[in-house]
């Protein structure tokens, strides 16, 4: 099985093998957290995880063929 | 000429009332851009050393940018800056709302108030006209009330800028106030104005603001809006604002907690977006032109006690919430809306009472000192204080002086644990161990505030116990952000949507004619960066290396809990972390610019002769 | 195409004004926008909106015959027939004439061109015919 990865905002420069959305294939159904670990990401960059348009925690799990998409943090005022 | 600008600096002396214009010189325009960079060019050539801060020499300086007041989203910033009663040196901050459109409509590129006038006076600006109205039936109230009565006096479009109670009692972190819930909150650009008596600015005009090409900034307004509204993190961050902040900095332990004891409040959801907006918020509050406004009108309650108040910001619920011990956003909120009021820095303000609650709980400083016991989590108490201070009464007084005289007063060791860089309160990301992040605040120009470089995603991304490229980071943000206070806009659409901040300079050609590059306005972002290093190392004695230096308790102890609980930085790497940002950037090992730096950014003429 | 407004979608961006005195003066200029906003702070906490419903009444009123509909339906003033006398912007029940230097004596008046409900970015002005699809 697999999902897609896809990174949006000012994260992206940290992962050049990332900057279009990118296919992670998973041997059995995983947490968002397995996912980041997986690729490479720590689990408490993101400032946000969509999955369906809808936010989720590090341990939903996505189901097959979904696309996580990773916002960025803000940086407040 | 170059486009875009309003056209004058007005010169407004309170000693004799009387104002003057003299043309926007076009050198300034290619070298200082506006906003930020008029700010700091105008303080360099106008305030002597050995200038007071509340004396009558000192001087308050307020320009609009290039990019102000336009249909490009977010256009409503305004740049202020004078000599900094907290810290001695330089002084800035930038406010939002809608002043910098109608001060550009009323001809102004920047506004010089100098001199000190006998009686407490409303300055008013109607055009290029100028006139004094006497302030002393309002002089005593809070900023709601002021802005109000001028509004009914004046007209409902006016723009007013207003000190309340804490500039007029000379706290040293006053802030101004605008259009219900804007500030020109740091460094004590609000006590300058309070020390000269001027109770408000008032500003209306109906001028055109040139533009090289009205057709083609209705289309780069258009389809920036278009984009900034496409981006993926709109519909998920616009609702609900800073505060969206919260739980990624609970989460890894950046949110100041118990001044500064740890980086993540139990409960910390109470304060996150989704709660204000179910507890708080009524309506958005938006400055010029904004597709992502992230002003939150609503009200704050403590003990069925309400305030109405915009925000809070993820400062002020640093600050104001997780510092303070209090975890109820609408407790926050509350608090919020008194800082508001009283013309007080929240970020300071909450730092402060913060210290003062740390002292009472470790039996530093008694209850009958203090005038009641300060416990974390005691909203009322933080309320009651915040009043002390801002009427300077009892212990209130000498909180007023900020954290860094209170500390030096009451001494007992409590030195250590009061946060502040340079004499200004540090604000809302613990980052002892987030190297990038410390170095930010070690380095930024006025002192322990987060806005000119925040490196917390990049240290979280790259390792904290990594050095490689932190200096480098924090470099290169302490260009990019402050750009945005020079071009006179907000750096939202980039920080919150996503957009990519050097499509930027795409609109300096319809706006002024002249075409820039990323790279090009990033070099004036170096020379103003310089400069105001320079300023601080003309007006502030012994300025130098130990001016950089974190406080104690960021070299001395771990978080008490939480995901980074015990670690920390020593002080040979903060020094390591300063030595390798002063090579970067040209400077001496005790952080003084060097000359050929100097000479290579056109500053020439602040090398010591 | 008709002009509406929800004022508890409303940010008080003014968008709205800048995007009016563009398209229609080619002027960075909310000062010559054919409609307003107003914020009530601290009470009640909102903004309102002061817009041309296209009523005719100015029209109506015009000594000179120089206010005439167009094939859309709006109102608009022809410059060279306009005296000057400012009878429509006083009759105006929405006060939305409005008068500016530049413009000499005749007033500026909503065209109905529908920028601002293209680009209003909170969906407060929309179009209540569903011609133009709010932002929001």
């Amino acid at each position: 099985m697999y999902v897609i990865l896809r990174l949006e905002g000012h994260i992206r420069e940290f992962y050049p093998h990332l900057q279009e959305p990118t296919t992670i294939f998973l041997s059995r159904p995983a947490t968002v957290a397995e996912i980041l670990g997986q690729a490479g990401i720590p689990a408490e960059l993101p400032g946000a995880v969509l999955c369906g348009k809808l936010r989720v925690g590090l341990d939903h799990v996505p189901e097959d063929g979904q696309e996580l998409v990773l916002l960025s943090p803000l940086a407040g005022g | 000429m170059i486009s875009g600008y309003a056209g004058q600096t007005l010169r407004i002396n309170l000693n004799n009332r009387q104002s003057s214009t003299s043309p926007t010189p076009e050198s300034w325009k290619k070298e200082y851009l506006g906003g930020r960079g008029f700010v700091a060019r105008a303080f360099w050539e106008e305030i002597k050393p050995g200038t007071l801060p509340l004396g009558p020499e000192n001087k308050i300086f307020i320009a609009p940018g290039p990019y102000s007041g336009q249909f490009l989203s977010s256009s409503g910033k305004l740049h202020f800056g004078a000599l900094s009663p907290a810290t001695g040196g330089y002084g800035d901050s930038n406010m939002g709302g809608h002043m910098s459109l109608e001060l550009k409509q009323a001809g102004i590129d920047l506004l010089i108030i100098e001199g000190m006038a006998d009686t407490p006076v409303t300055i008013v600006i109607d055009n290029g006209a100028v006139s004094f109205r006497d302030a002393s039936a309002y002089w005593e109230s809070d900023t709601y009330v002021s802005e109000r009565r001028l509004k009914e006096e004046l007209g409902e479009e006016w723009q007013i800028a207003v000190i309340g109670p804490a500039a007029v009692h000379g706290v040293v972190y006053a802030c101004i106030q605008h259009d219900f819930g804007r500030q020109a909150g740091r460094t004590g650009v609000g006590t300058v104005m309070g020390s000269k008596k001027v109770k408000a600015i008032a500003v209306r005009g109906s001028k055109d603001i040139p533009l090289a090409n009205p057709r083609a900034a209705l289309a780069a307004g258009e389809k920036f809006m278009d984009a900034v509204m496409k981006q993926p993190g709109y519909t998920h961050w616009q609702p609900y604002g800073t505060p969206e902040v919260v739980p990624w900095a609970s989460g890894v332990g950046v949110m100041p907690t118990r001044n500064f004891q740890t980086g993540q409040i139990e409960g910390y959801n109470g304060l996150n977006g989704p709660t204000m907006k179910e507890k708080v918020t009524e309506i958005d509050k938006g400055c010029t032109s904004c597709a992502i406004p992230c002003g939150k009108w609503g009200p704050g309650v403590v003990n069925g006690k309400v305030k109405p108040q915009e925000g809070p910001e993820y400062e002020s619920i640093a600050l104001l919430g997780s510092n303070l011990g209090i975890n109820d956003i609408q407790q926050v909120a509350y608090l919020n809306g008194v800082c508001d009021e009283l013309g007080l820095d929240s970020i300071s303000a909450g730092n402060v009472v913060a210290w003062a609650m740390e002292c009472y709980e470790k039996g530093y400083v008694a209850a009958e000192e203090l005038g009641r016991p300060m416990r974390f989590g005691d909203a009322e108490a933080a309320a009651w204080m915040f009043e002390e201070i801002a009427y300077g009464r009892g212990f209130g007084k000498l909180l007023g002086q900020g954290v860094k005289a209170a500390a030096a007063k009451v001494g007992r060791g409590s030195e250590t644990f009061a946060m502040q860089i340079k004499g200004l309160e540090i604000s809302g990301y613990e980052a002892r161990y987030a190297p990038a992040m410390m170095l930010s605040y070690m380095t930024c120009d006025v002192g322990g505030h987060h806005n000119r470089s925040w490196a917390v995603t990049f240290d979280i991304a790259t390792g904290r116990e990594n050095f490689e490229g932190k200096a480098e980071r924090v470099v290169w943000l302490q260009h990019v952000r402050p750009l945005y206070d020079t071009l006179g806009c907000c750096r939202f659409p980039w920080v919150e949507a996503g957009i990519e901040p050097s499509t930027y300079a795409d609109f300096m050609e319809p706006i002024t004619g002249v075409k820039w590059t990323w790279d090009e306005l990033l070099t004036v972002s170096e020379r103003i960066w310089n400069l105001t290093r320079m300023i601080s190392v003309r007006h502030v004695p012994g300025f130098g290396r130990a001016s950089d230096l974190p406080p104690a308790r960021w070299t001395l102890e771990g978080h008490v809990d939480g995901p980074t609980a015990g670690k920390h930085f020593t002080p040979a790497q903060a020094d390591e972390l300063l030595d390798r940002y002063y090579a970067l950037r040209g400077w001496d090992s005790n952080g003084i610019p060097r000359a050929e730096k100097l000479q290579e950014l056109n500053l020439g003429f602040c090398v010591a002769k | 195409m008709k002009l509406a407004y929800a004022a508890d979608k409303c940010s008080g961006c003014r968008a709205c004004e800048l995007v009016c005195a563009l398209e229609n003066f080619s002027a960075l200029n909310p000062k010559k926008a054919a409609l307003r906003v107003s914020g009530h702070f601290p009470v009640p906490g909102r903004y309102t909106l002061a817009f041309c419903d296209q009523c005719g009444t100015c029209a109506e009123v015009c000594p000179t015959n120089a206010i005439n509909k167009d094939e859309n339906g709006a109102w608009l003033i022809n410059g060279e027939d306009c005296i000057g006398c400012g009878i429509c912007a006083l009759e105006c029940p929405k006060d939305v004439m409005y008068l500016h230097d530049d413009n000499g004596s005749v007033p500026i008046k909503c065209t109905h061109c529908g920028k601002c409900m293209e680009y209003c970015p909170t969906g407060a002005l929309f179009d209540a015919d569903g011609a133009i699809l709010p932002r929001r």
